[in-house]
């Protein structure tokens, strides 16, 4: 997580994932509250897909929220996550091979589990028939904020058992 | 990687959020208007429900789109009509006051589905309805069920003194048809600021033995609110901190506000600063407000004599009456 000045030893392959974890991730949070929406229109109310497009731009800035701040929102912690792993798989390589192998798996785990929960909230809101459920949205990002840390700590305990 | 490549692709993101961040404010603005005003003749209604939803929330910026807006109030096939009409009375009050009109005189009209829409529009329209609240309490005796559950429900929206609509209330308690009960009872559930409420208690624990079952749990659940009711004093504290949000939090207080009537005088002077908020929907529904809280609100009538040289002439209209339910003179 150090971003000395000295330069730090090229590995392409590190370079290629942590690249693809700090833009993916981005792409993910954006996109996934997206699919989720149209996911539960389509296969759980058994909507038309063309429906959920139905004046979707417009509904994008809607009043009070709008779908664009909500799906934001969501995203919110996926940046987090995004400019953590640029700088601790970033500078990993001038820590050693092992220490970067144990990173690696650790913020792929993190990165598991922060999905894993956003689908099941998005699930669980898009789903439930109370009125008051879209305030889940507001609370998403802060479940998703304690599973990044625990999924981050859980990769690290198997990293270390199992990487050597 | 390097330093620098990192702080490159930190870059880039911030450029992405800031790109992004001026897209979103340039659609919130009322730069858009001309955009939405197209999209109400949109074929779908969800793009239309959309376009009116954005418009309301820009309100008098919005202005250019009152004609087209005015038209869809009184369009029978536009299925957002009620849409158009509360967006139309955040927009533009000359423009809802002609809906509320057309409605009113609707409400009479021997044509049905006329009076079930024109109930519905006075009731999305709150306090601008008032004037039509003697044609409301007329039509809880209308021949049609609808049109008497609209009127119903319509009365509880506006947000005149209780003590003006309680009794056709109370006797919608009592109509024939579960769901012209249901929309009574629903009223005291949800609308009624509960110690507004407490002369509809004897009806109501009867009907918690209603034989339509939606009508008894309702009715119980009214019932137990006014019996529980906090004091006014915890009501109007409430209220005081409702009166400082958003533009829609503050337009429902003042409704809860007056219903009350002069027993949220205590509040008056809280209302002043409203009457000088640049929404026009706003400094009208605070003056109908003080104007409902009777002589016992004075202490703001200079704040409303001001608005007699409002710009807007609903707005001065409405402190002329006002000031005449305080008790006071024009000058």
């Amino acid at each position: 997580m150090t971003a000395s000045t000295e330069s730090i030893p090229a590995d392409p392959r590190t370079r290629g994932l942590t690249l693809a974890l700090y833009w993916g991730s981005l792409v993910v949070g954006v996109l996934l509250p997206w699919v989720m929406q149209i996911g539960v229109e389509v296969w759980y109310r058994q909507q038309a897909p063309a429906t959920f497009f139905d004046g979707l731009y417009l509904r994008l800035f809607g009043p009070d929220s709008g779908l664009l701040f909500l799906s934001l929102l969501s995203a919110a912690p996926f940046a987090v996550y995004a400019v953590f792993a640029l700088f601790h798989l970033g500078t990993a390589p001038r820590h050693g091979a092992l220490v970067m192998r144990r990173r690696r798996l650790a913020l792929l785990l993190a990165a598991a589990a922060m999905i894993a929960v956003s689908v099941w909230g998005h699930y669980a809101i898009l789903t439930a028939r109370g009125s008051t459920a879209s305030i889940g949205f507001l609370f998403l990002p802060i479940y998703l904020l304690i599973a990044m840390p625990l999924g981050y700590g859980l990769g690290r305990l198997i990293a270390r058992r199992w990487i050597r | 990687m390097t330093k620098r490549e990192i702080a490159l692709h930190l870059a880039l993101l911030m450029l992405l959020v800031l790109a992004g961040s001026g897209f979103y404010a340039y659609q919130k603005s009322s730069a858009m208007v001309p955009f939405l005003i197209r999209h109400l003749d949109s074929n779908s209604l969800r793009e239309r429900q959309a376009a009116t939803f954005r418009l309301q929330e820009l309100g008098n910026a919005a202005r250019a789109a009152a004609p087209r807006l005015l038209k869809l109030t009184s369009d029978p096939l536009s299925r957002n009509a009620p849409d158009a009409t509360v967006a139309l009375s955040r927009i533009d009050l000359t423009a809802a006051r002609a809906a509320m009109e057309s409605a009113q005189t609707a409400l009479r009209s021997p044509d049905l589905p006329a009076r079930r829409r024109a109930a519905e529009t006075l009731g999305g329209l709150g306090l601008f309805a008032r004037p039509a609240v003697p044609a409301l309490v007329a039509a809880t005796h209308d021949a049609d069920a609808l049109v008497r559950d609209r009127a119903v429900s319509a009365l509880a929206r506006i947000g005149v003194p209780a003590a003006q609509i309680v009794p056709a209330l109370i006797a919608a308690l009592d109509d024939p048809v579960y769901h012209v009960r249901h929309a009574a009872v629903a009223a005291f559930n949800f609308d009624f600021p509960p110690s507004a409420a407490t002369e509809a208690l004897p009806t109501l624990q009867r009907l918690a033995q209603d034989p339509n079952p939606a009508v008894k749990q309702l009715a119980q659940f009214a019932a137990q609110r006014i019996n529980e009711a906090h004091p006014i004093a915890i009501e109007l504290s409430v209220a005081r901190y409702m009166l400082v949000r958003d533009r829609e939090s503050q337009l429902y207080t003042l409704r809860k506000l007056a219903m009350l009537g002069p027993q949220a005088a205590p509040l008056a002077t809280d209302l002043v600063p409203l009457l000088q908020h640049p929404e026009d929907i706003v400094r009208y529904t605070a003056v109908e407000t003080l104007g409902a809280m009777g002589p016992s609100a004075r202490e703001a009538a200079t704040a409303v004599r001001a608005l007699l040289e409002d710009r807007e002439p609903v707005i001065r209209d409405a402190a002329g009456h006002a000031l005449l339910l305080m008790g006071e003179n024009q000058r």
